[in-house]
């Protein structure tokens, strides 16, 4: 809601706004041609992907309320190599499709120049892409994955598969008659980027966890540059008090800087543990402060990564231990969901689901894909029979 | 216009293009979140503006699904100039959007 001031003042701004408004559209209006043709024949398409790149760019800044759900989480290790394989096939198969095709070609070289067959090749094409664009790998990355998650892993994970991939592959046999198969192609082109983009979001999250404590450091200090600034010069500039004050509290509310299992809790689950103790002995022995911290990485273990009590009841222990009591590091890690890799194998916790939402959507976006593999497989016999020619 | 089709873009100027209907789709979403779009009542922003951001979303993202190659054009071709100057558009009305919020708040 508008706070600020009213009064002509307001009127202005809002004459202003529309008439910015008005010649944006009449700029529209004169963007004839093909585009805008095929925006005409593909609202649905539009509509969907402005509501995933809007839930993806929500989630990127930590503003979708369903993502910190925990009961949203299911464990998905199980259906999402399923998907994955069958992201696999879909790949494998938009290869073959494309084999002879002039229209296809480019853009598949270009996406797959662009991301890379492999992490190593990823992160070494972001590198030589971002130096001549400007961006930095992340940031190209995060562009990407947005545009790639928002159109494709929200499509087939959702009920509108059918309503966005039909209208698609309706378009392309308009405006290319000759091309065969489009539903084919359509889904393999979105099958295929959809893989690509499950990969690069997985190892955006892992990538930024990863250097979470390299990160905090960094605002830390941009924090302290700024108190440093006001110390010495906020009796000048008035503004530079209020602005350090807003740095730190930011800075406080996201690295919780004081939420700390004190050392002495760290010490005593260290030795206990190394005596033998049992974890829940191990639990009750800790300060009451330092109790209702850990607990609440158990807590998390269990709603949001489904563990048991007693593995919970360990790994909580283990996690504070490790990571010397740094809570701000764990509850930011295990909230978000993107926890460093190397989590996974040495607690046992799930980090597939630092991708898809819930079994449900991830089991539809299979099912979804066997469905259309079936038709796939149909289409590309016929067009086997009719261009003897063709084929692997 | 004859100046200039998709046809013709390298693929340094295609994947330059694209980052750039990324971005500006990026941050229309992040001003549709900032104005707080969800309720027309609580909106800071006027509806017709709010439908022209969905708008400019959709139109964009259509353009990038284009440049991956979803959608080849067999009759005719997109004119990359219009579509860029079209842009240039798009980012001064996105501009103009940020200002009226900031001033707004």
């Amino acid at each position: 809601m508008t706070t600020g001031s009213g009064g002509p003042g307001k009127d202005s701004r809002l004459r202003s706004l529309l008439g910015s408004l008005r010649r944006f559209q009449d700029a529209g209006a004169k963007v004839a041609g093909t585009t805008t043709a095929l925006l005409k024949g593909g609202a649905v398409i539009g509509n969907t992907i402005s509501n995933e790149v809007s839930a993806l760019s929500a989630k990127s800044h930590g503003k979708l309320k369903d993502y910190a759900v925990p009961r949203a989480y299911v464990p998905t290790k199980t259906q999402l190599d399923k998907l994955d394989s069958q992201l696999a096939k879909a790949d494998e198969k938009l290869s073959l499709l494309l084999q002879g095709s002039d229209y296809y070609q480019p853009a598949i070289n270009t996406l797959r120049n662009v991301v890379g067959p492999s992490s190593d090749a990823r992160r070494e094409r972001a590198h030589s892409i971002s130096s001549f664009l400007g961006a930095s790998p992340k940031e190209f990355f995060k562009y990407l994955a947005t545009f790639n998650g928002g159109t494709v892993i929200g499509h087939l994970a959702s009920e509108n598969l059918q309503g966005v991939i039909i209208p698609m592959a309706e378009q392309l046999a308009t405006m290319a008659p000759a091309i065969p198969e489009p539903v084919a192609i359509i889904t393999g082109l979105l099958a295929a980027s959809g893989r690509y983009a499950l990969r690069v979001l997985e190892l955006r999250g892992m990538e930024r966890a990863g250097r979470y404590a390299e990160v905090r450091d960094q605002v830390e200090q941009r924090v302290l540059d700024q108190e440093q600034f006001a110390a010495d010069w906020g009796h000048k500039f008035a503004d530079a008090v209020e602005i350090s004050g807003k740095a730190r509290a930011s800075f406080d509310k996201k690295y919780g800087r004081e939420a700390r299992v004190s050392p002495e809790g760290v010490a005593l689950i260290k030795s206990m543990t190394a005596d033998g103790a049992a974890p829940l002995e191990v639990f009750s022995a800790q300060s009451v402060s330092d109790r209702e911290l850990i607990g609440k990485v158990g807590e998390k273990l269990q709603k949001g990564y489904l563990m048991s009590v007693e593995d919970a009841s360990k790994v909580r222990l283990d996690l504070v231990a490790d990571h010397g009591g740094d809570m701000p590091m764990i509850k930011r890690a295990l909230h978000s969901r993107e926890i460093p890799v190397e989590w996974v194998e040495k607690y046992g916790i799930d980090e597939y689901a630092t991708v898809m939402k819930n079994d449900a959507q991830t089991s539809a976006a299979a099912d979804a894909f066997n469905s259309f593999f079936e038709k796939v497989d149909s289409l590309k016999d016929k067009n086997s029979a009719a261009k003897p020619g063709m084929g692997p | 216009m004859n100046t200039g089709t998709d046809k013709s873009l390298s693929q340094v100027e295609r994947v330059g293009l694209l980052t750039s209907a990324i971005e500006l789709i990026e941050q229309t979403s992040g001003l549709i979140n900032l104005a707080g779009t969800d309720n027309p009542s609580t909106s800071a922003v006027p509806p017709e503006v709010v439908v022209e951001l969905d708008s400019l979303i959709g139109r964009f993202s259509l353009l990038c699904t284009h440049l991956l190659g979803g959608i080849p054009l067999e009759k005719g071709t997109l004119d990359i100039n219009a579509e860029r100057a079209y842009m240039q558009d798009a980012w001064r009305f996105l501009g103009d959007v940020k200002s009226y919020l900031r001033d707004a708040a």
